[in-house]
């Protein structure tokens, strides 16, 4: 069961390299699905194996907990709707000749091991080996958002590759400090694993823990979208393909969150909750406020789903800073209700940018009538970014709201709640002048490929669903990460 | 002998050897470019026939400048010799023998006598009333200014460790006894040596054998003298040239003679001599790899003395 | 060799560290930036070696040769190479004076070290002045990249702050694993080809320096 741990991103490692041998655009796609879906089934097998056992590991640097699971989980789910919401997508592409047939196989391949580097980030024990992940797939979704050879392609590339690479050589440093505290408070063989040093967490030098836990929020906060180091995001999100959006704003700085959560438990264990709780409301609180402006005032459609992964990247720092078990849960429920939300946009925005042939929001009206289904997902996926019920990030907001109340962080949780009434205002008039109206005659109408539709309706599904109800299997799951998270 | 007598004896004798040896270690570099740039090169002792000769030229000066213009030569090489007399060349009895040192000075004088003798020669030059004249001396006023707090930076890094300013003192505690070579040391190591290529008048920071009025820096201010006055000015520079290896040495690799037995002195003036060979060789070799900076760029290499200094004193404090 | 003597030369190395890195600082010709990091390179190996032979710790003397064989010759080789192939102009602009640049170095090598003298327990984890030389460098580094407008510049400013962490997790009494310093090695070699072909692509496409560039905004 435990070497399941690492068959896990053998397996998409194993079909990329088959897939460059691969011309046909069908088979590429196939390929593409059933590795994502072996992921999912895996995923699967490796959480219930958890939640029965309460953790998992293989060869001794692999290593799933119930945080793990909620990641693994993540991915899986949003690697299989990217698969299938692809086959659409890329037919369309290279018919329009947005893409070429003969670059098809690199970028299947390079997205598979894009997957693959974020499956070992979270499955890492070992600190050294969480940052190298890390640093991987920078370099693969560098390639991937520079691989239409466009000159703004190439510039956000350019900009996420430099400013991510500087950000984790911060953390890079914090890593090492807290591998030096690790190894002067006496453990030697384990002094990189995480869990070795958050089960000493408190016979670590309080200093030591806070300077290393500064440079790691830094450096993993500015891989995951954190105000002021997200100056990155809007230009690699929007620049990027499709898909690949998809899975950087839903997927991978999500994963740089759970980097800051392995040191925030070390943090806790060692300075106690105060010092790294602060600090991650503080950089949460300024994510929030510096998005909001841009959101407002933007005019291209997936930036602004960018700045918006900056405002919800600061939501669930914000859970984590206010911390205590509500705070902890609100901030992890968070994790999966935006990676659903944000990639199903990212899908719907797609399809309106190939039809209208335009990433100006202003351009583009009367989305509903000229393609249904994504229309109506658009309308239903901005209400549910602007945290309307019965949508998930209602219930998570909420959550966060509630928590911020219990601690008596008033001030935060006003700001807070000023910017999300001015974000949802926003976004609703943004996505109520595309959706309505009627559409200009020389769009064309109809014709959306099944897959996307199919693609989207899952998250849809799973999109409602958390809104309704959080299913027990679920909620014993959060209940779990929020005691490994807070040290329990 | 006479403990007043030999309170006087040593000053004299070294900077009698400083302002004899200067003239010998300006050959001794231009031999060496020569060698480097594979040309045969004048003989070492080419300065001193320079000196001889112009002592017996004659005077010719601007109509504008009067008789300061004539002064200002010998003021300045007795302002640089009271600066060699200030530096040790082989005999530096350290903190023990102290009291039997007639107090001349210390390091900051140092520095001051060169300002002065670098703001004589470039009041004479405007006085003079030439355009290159000006143009050299205000040239060479701006690096003065990135130079001398370099300098004095230097001399205060290492005179926290040392408690004193004075360089016989200095000089008379060996490194090691001092505290190791360390990290701050190598710093003011390497701003020391940039500033010696800045006061000598050295590529990359001027051109000494340029005949070019317009890249001149130090020889602009000369050009308007002649005959025995330029032959002090000359002699001036070569021992200020030499006075600084000494100073250098001085800081940072001090063996002198602690005591006078004939020994430690012959060590002391073998020691000497082997260091001012090494600095002669370096210098000769940075002044064949290099060209000459562009003066606008030159505050920006000269900023780098600066800052290396400023964190030689700053890693001491902290 | 004692501990006592690797405590030494490891703070005269961590001199040379800063003074290679004011040079590469003030540096007005990529093939001079270039160089001065394969040097600052150089020194980071011998610090490896040192503290190889210090510790017995063999990992060191593994890791000290990959850092010479990686950053001494295949990075800069990597980084000539990009040069020729773009035909470029190698003098480099500025976006700040250097002179505030270097005055901004200074300020951060005192902070570097004032933050390390207050953590006096770490002292004794980490050989020498690592500490504060690695922070600074590493900083400074950092300033290299913001405060210049070619690629190639920010990319030798990129190798010379991890040239800094290095530095400090090298001297850690205990050394770092070998994986984990393998491991970056790589990733900064894979990552340095990335930027390799991401500045040759735009040159051929745009035919202008990629850092130019700043089309994308608001």
């Amino acid at each position: 069961m435990s070497s399941l741990l690492w068959i896990l991103p053998l397996v998409p490692i194993v079909v990329g390299l088959a897939m460059l041998g691969v011309k046909d655009r069908r088979l590429l796609n196939l390929l593409d699905v059933a590795s994502t879906s072996t992921i999912g089934v895996l995923v699967w097998v490796v959480a219930r194996a958890v939640m029965q056992a309460g953790s998992l590991r293989a060869v001794k640097t692999f290593y799933a907990d119930a945080v793990t699971v909620v990641f693994l989980g993540l991915i899986a789910l949003l690697s299989v709707t990217t698969a299938i919401y692809t086959i659409g997508w890329m037919r369309r592409e290279v018919a329009s000749g947005g893409m070429a047939e003969r670059r098809l196989p690199k970028y299947f391949a390079l997205t598979q091991a894009f997957i693959a580097t974020m499956l070992i980030t979270v499955l890492a024990d070992n600190l050294g080996l969480l940052w190298i992940t890390m640093e991987a797939t920078t370099i693969t979704s560098a390639l991937l958002v520079g691989f239409r050879r466009d000159s703004d392609g190439l510039e956000a590339a350019w900009k996420y590759i430099i400013v991510t690479t500087i950000g984790i050589s911060f953390g890079l440093f914090g890593t090492v400090l807290v591998y030096a505290a690790a190894a002067h408070a006496g453990a030697s063989e384990g002094a990189m694993n995480f869990t070795t040093i958050a089960a000493m967490a408190s016979q670590l030098d309080p200093n030591i823990v806070r300077i290393g836990f500064i440079f790691i929020l830094i450096g993993y906060g500015t891989k995951a979208g954190l105000a002021p180091m997200h100056m990155w995001l809007p230009d690699a999100h929007s620049q990027a393909p499709t898909p690949v959006s998809a899975l950087l704003s839903g997927a991978l700085i999500k994963c740089a969150l759970f980097g800051i959560i392995r040191f925030h438990t070390i943090a806790i264990g060692a300075c106690g909750p105060g010092f790294s709780g602060h600090l991650l409301l503080l950089f949460g609180i300024i994510s929030v406020v510096a998005a909001t402006p841009f959101i407002l005032t933007q005019q291209n459609f997936k930036r602004l789903l960018g700045y918006h992964s900056v405002e919800h990247v600061g939501i669930i720092a914000l859970g984590l800073g206010i911390g205590g078990p509500l705070g902890t849960y609100a901030a992890l429920l968070h994790v999966i209700n935006h990676g659903v939300t944000k990639a199903l946009v990212f899908f719907v925005a797609g399809d309106a940018i190939d039809r209208y042939k335009t990433h100006t929001m202003d351009k583009i009206r009367g989305f509903i009538r000229a393609a249904p289904y994504a229309g109506t997902f658009l309308m239903l996926g901005a209400f549910s970014l602007a945290g309307t019920p019965p949508f998930s990030i209602f219930v998570s907001e909420l959550l966060v709201l509630k928590a911020g109340l219990a601690g008596r962080y008033y001030v935060v949780i006003a700001i807070f709640l000023l910017m999300v009434i001015a974000i949802f205002a926003g976004l609703i008039h943004h996505a109520g002048k595309m959706a309505f109206g009627e559409p200009d005659p020389a769009v064309p109408r109809g014709g959306e490929p099944a897959s996307g539709v199919l693609a989207m309706s899952m998250l849809v599904v799973v999109m409602i669903g958390l809104g309704l109800m959080i299913p027990p299997v679920l909620d014993t799951i959060f209940t779990r990460a929020v005691e490994v998270t807070l040290g329990h | 002998m006479d403990p007043t007598l030999t309170r006087w004896i040593w000053p004299l004798v070294q900077t009698a050897l400083l302002v004899l040896l200067g003239p010998l270690v300006t050959g001794l570099i231009q031999k060496m470019k020569a060698r480097l740039q594979c040309r045969r090169g004048a003989g070492i002792l080419q300065p001193y026939r320079d000196l001889l000769k112009l002592l017996r030229k004659g005077t010719v000066q601007s109509d504008t400048s009067g008789s300061f213009f004539r002064v200002v030569p010998v003021l300045v090489l007795g302002a640089t010799c009271a600066a060699a007399t200030l530096v040790p060349v082989f005999f530096a009895p350290g903190t023990a023998g102290y009291a039997s040192l007639l107090p001349l000075g210390d390091a900051l004088l140092l520095a001051g006598w060169f300002a002065l003798a670098r703001f004589l020669t470039a009041i004479a030059a405007l006085d003079a009333g030439g355009a290159f004249g000006g143009m050299g001396a205000s040239r060479e006023m701006t690096v003065a200014t990135l130079v001398e707090p370099a300098l004095i930076l230097v001399i205060f890094s290492v005179a926290i460790v040392a408690g004193t300013t004075d360089l016989r003192v200095i000089a008379g505690h060996p490194v090691g006894m001092r505290g190791s070579f360390g990290a701050a040391d190598l710093l003011a190591l390497f701003a020391m040596l940039i500033l010696l290529l800045a006061e000598t008048g050295r590529i990359p920071v001027d051109n000494p054998d340029t005949h070019l009025e317009l890249t001149m820096l130090h020889e602009g201010m000369l050009l308007e003298h002649s005959g025995p006055g330029l032959g002090c000015l000359v002699l001036a520079h070569h021992i200020k040239q030499i006075v600084l290896i000494a100073f250098v040495q001085a800081l940072f690799f001090p063996w002198k003679a602690a005591t006078a037995t004939s020994h430690a002195l012959i060590m002391g003036l073998g020691a000497f001599l082997l260091g001012t060979l090494a600095l002669s060789v370096f210098l000769a070799i940075v002044e064949s790899s290099y060209a000459k900076l562009r003066f606008f760029n030159l505050p920006q290499f000269l900023s780098i003395s600066l800052l290396s200094s400023f964190l030689a004193v700053a890693l001491r404090l902290l | 060799m004692s501990l006592d003597l690797a405590a030494h030369l490891i703070d005269i190395i961590g001199a040379f560290l800063l003074i290679t890195m004011i040079v590469i600082l003030e540096a007005g010709d990529l093939y001079r930036a270039i160089y001065t990091m394969a040097v600052q390179s150089v020194f980071i190996a011998l610090a490896g070696a040192v503290l190889g032979a210090a510790t017995h710790n063999t990992d060191l003397w593994v890791i000290a040769g990959l850092t010479l064989v990686v950053k001494v010759f295949v990075l800069p080789w990597l980084l000539l190479r990009v040069i020729h192939r773009m035909r470029i102009h190698h003098k480099i602009e500025p976006l700040i004076p250097v002179t505030a640049t270097l005055a901004i170095a200074a300020a951060i090598v005192m902070l570097a070290f004032y933050l390390s003298s207050s953590l006096v327990s770490l002292k004794q984890v980490i050989t020498g002045n690592a500490l504060p030389i690695g922070i600074a460098l590493m900083l400074i580094g950092i300033l290299v990249m913001m405060s210049r407008r070619t690629a190639l510049m920010q990319m030798v400013g990129l190798f010379a702050s991890e040239n800094g962490i290095f530095f400090t997790a090298m001297a850690i009494s205990q050394g770092m694993p070998l994986i984990i310093e393998i491991g970056v090695t790589l990733d900064v070699i894979l990552g340095a080809l990335v930027m390799g072909v991401i500045i040759l692509r735009v040159k051929s496409s745009i035919g202008s320096d990629i850092a130019d560039l700043d089309q994308l905004k608001g």
